[in-house]
């Protein structure tokens, strides 16, 4: 089975000159135990590298907490028995507190509709009264086959979600004592379009695996050659062919979908500083700032040498 | 692959040809010098070099048997540390495997196996004192889990070439001093350096 972490791991054996015979990626060989220790992370950076299709996953979000006190919550002079209970507490400037993905890499973007859907999961937005219309006007349907607007947003933390002292946070991405990652926005009912944690090496594509194979072995050149001059040859190589690929993805994103607007642009900067709820703009083009990104564009991958492509 | 080698005095009459000792042994116990000499260096020489590489023929398996664990809600007073409980600031303290010569790797017990999204766990080895008797323990934070180890695998059948030719020349180098001379030494040296070169790129 060539579609295993262990298949990778031995490639970049293979892409370091090395004569090992790699069993498991978990065998516990000195082998072994350097790739694991950088395999993780460079998985999950170099998915956040690029806006890679195989990647792009849409969910709706998990409903935190609601300023608008719209949504039964807790604490709140809005109670039904039987509904689901969310804070009311958001970060000012906002609206809306949803939980950060498990799976998510990178926030794509937040599609920005006013879409009111049935089979809202458990936790979300559901009306006091079901049989009447929270807000009318919306048209029906409103925005199916439309193109997606993409709504600001910011990724903060929120102390208020902290996890349970002695629970084991380190295990699930985002959760901590001190608080969990959250989404601020001002769309109800906010779906999320990001970068998912893509684990099986049969999702990737082609150009992924090969980025990968060199990413890894440009981080493990060094520790796994016993002539120092050789592993950073190599190490600079295999540098070179990661950026490579990554630029390479980066193209094909942008030949084969929409593109990121990932360049900023001084008179689109300016405009609409401050933000304002619901608008286009905001303070920045990236995903921080006052009145948050609309776009998540993508991150800079950085490398052994120091540098970043 | 079978071993042509399948005692403790085949090893031994290998490593006294490579020096160019003239006598062979029949057993290790017959008394003779040679005899007496590599029956007291062989099997700290064997477990050295089972240390040295990660030889898989000698890689064993087991599950994690507990001592002592860490409060599921940390140290939250009046729960203080104690001896009860694991070294801060591990969570678990678990056996060290009796036929365990090094430690390779501590890991999960997946629910699905293949895993893919494997994850290095960290380890470390200590002396509990307060145990009844000084026990050699390992300290983790993964529990229920699994144990990778080098074990002690005294059987030449169980060894592949690479490891026996290593052995081999490595008992030579330390019989040489004694059995010839410093020449001979110096030889034998350079022989264990080649051979342990060679077992290093395989390791079985």
């Amino acid at each position: 089975m060539s579609n295993l972490p262990s298949a990778i791991a031995s490639q970049v054996l293979d892409a370091i000159g090395s004569d090992y015979v790699l069993g498991d990626i978990s065998e516990g060989s000195r082998e072994a135990q350097v790739i694991l220790r950088a395999y993780g992370n460079c998985l999950r950076q170099l998915l956040r590298s690029a806006n890679w299709a195989f990647a792009r996953k849409e969910a709706r979000l998990e409903l935190l907490a609601d300023a608008t006190l719209i949504t039964p919550t807790n604490g709140n002079q809005v109670t039904n028995v039987g509904a689901p209970i969310v804070g009311n507490q958001v970060p000012s400037g906002y609206l809306y507190e949803y939980r950060y993905p498990d799976d998510c890499m990178k926030v794509r973007f937040i599609p920005w509709d006013f879409q009111v859907t049935t089979n809202v999961p458990p936790g979300n937005i559901q009306p006091v009264n079901s049989g009447l219309p929270i807000e009318t006007g919306l048209g029906q349907p409103p925005f199916v086959g439309r193109r997606q607007r993409p709504a600001p947003f910011v990724i903060a933390t929120d102390p208020n979600y902290a996890s349970a002292p002695g629970q084991l946070y380190g295990l699930t991405q985002g959760e901590s004592p001190a608080g969990s990652t959250v989404i601020l926005t001002n769309v109800k009912f906010a779906r999320c379009v990001y970068t998912a944690l893509m684990l099986y090496p049969s999702t990737w594509d082609s150009l992924f695996r090969a980025a990968l194979v060199a990413y890894l072995a440009s981080e493990v050149a060094l520790p796994l050659t016993k002539d120092k001059k050789f592993g950073l040859a190599i190490r600079d190589q295999q540098i070179q062919i990661t950026k490579s690929k990554i630029e390479q993805a980066r193209l094909v994103d942008g030949n084969e979908a929409a593109t990121s607007s990932d360049i900023p642009v001084d008179w689109m900067r300016t405009r609409r500083i401050g933000g304002s709820s619901g608008a286009w703009g905001g303070y920045g083009w990236g995903n921080e700032g006052l009145g948050g990104g609309w776009g998540g564009g993508w991150d800079s991958c950085g490398f052994a040498d120091g540098s970043n492509f | 692959m079978p071993s042509s080698v399948s005692s403790p005095e085949d090893i031994i009459n290998i490593a006294l040809v490579r020096i160019g000792y003239k006598q062979r042994i029949g057993s290790v116990w017959e008394g003779s010098l040679a005899a007496k000499l590599a029956l007291t260096i062989y099997s700290q020489t064997r477990d050295e070099l089972l240390r040295s590489f990660d030889w898989s023929f000698a890689e064993r398996n087991v599950a994690m048997t507990i001592i002592k664990q860490a409060p599921p809600m940390g140290y939250v007073p009046p729960i203080v540390w104690s001896s009860a409980y694991p070294p801060i600031p591990w969570l678990y303290e678990v056996s060290y495997p009796t036929d365990a010569l090094k430690i390779r790797a501590v890991k999960n017990t997946p629910i699905f196996i293949p895993d893919f999204d494997p994850q290095p766990y960290q380890f470390s080895i200590d002396n509990d004192v307060s145990l009844s008797e000084l026990e050699k323990v390992i300290l983790c934070n993964v529990y229920p889990g699994i144990i990778v180890y080098t074990g002690q695998a005294t059987n030449p059948l169980d060894w592949e070439p690479d490891f026996t030719e290593a052995l081999a020349a490595a008992l030579g180098r330390r019989l040489a001093p004694a059995l010839m001379n410093l020449q001979t030494a110096q030889a034998a040296g350079q022989d264990e350096m080649a051979a342990a070169i060679v077992a290093e790129q395989t390791r079985g």
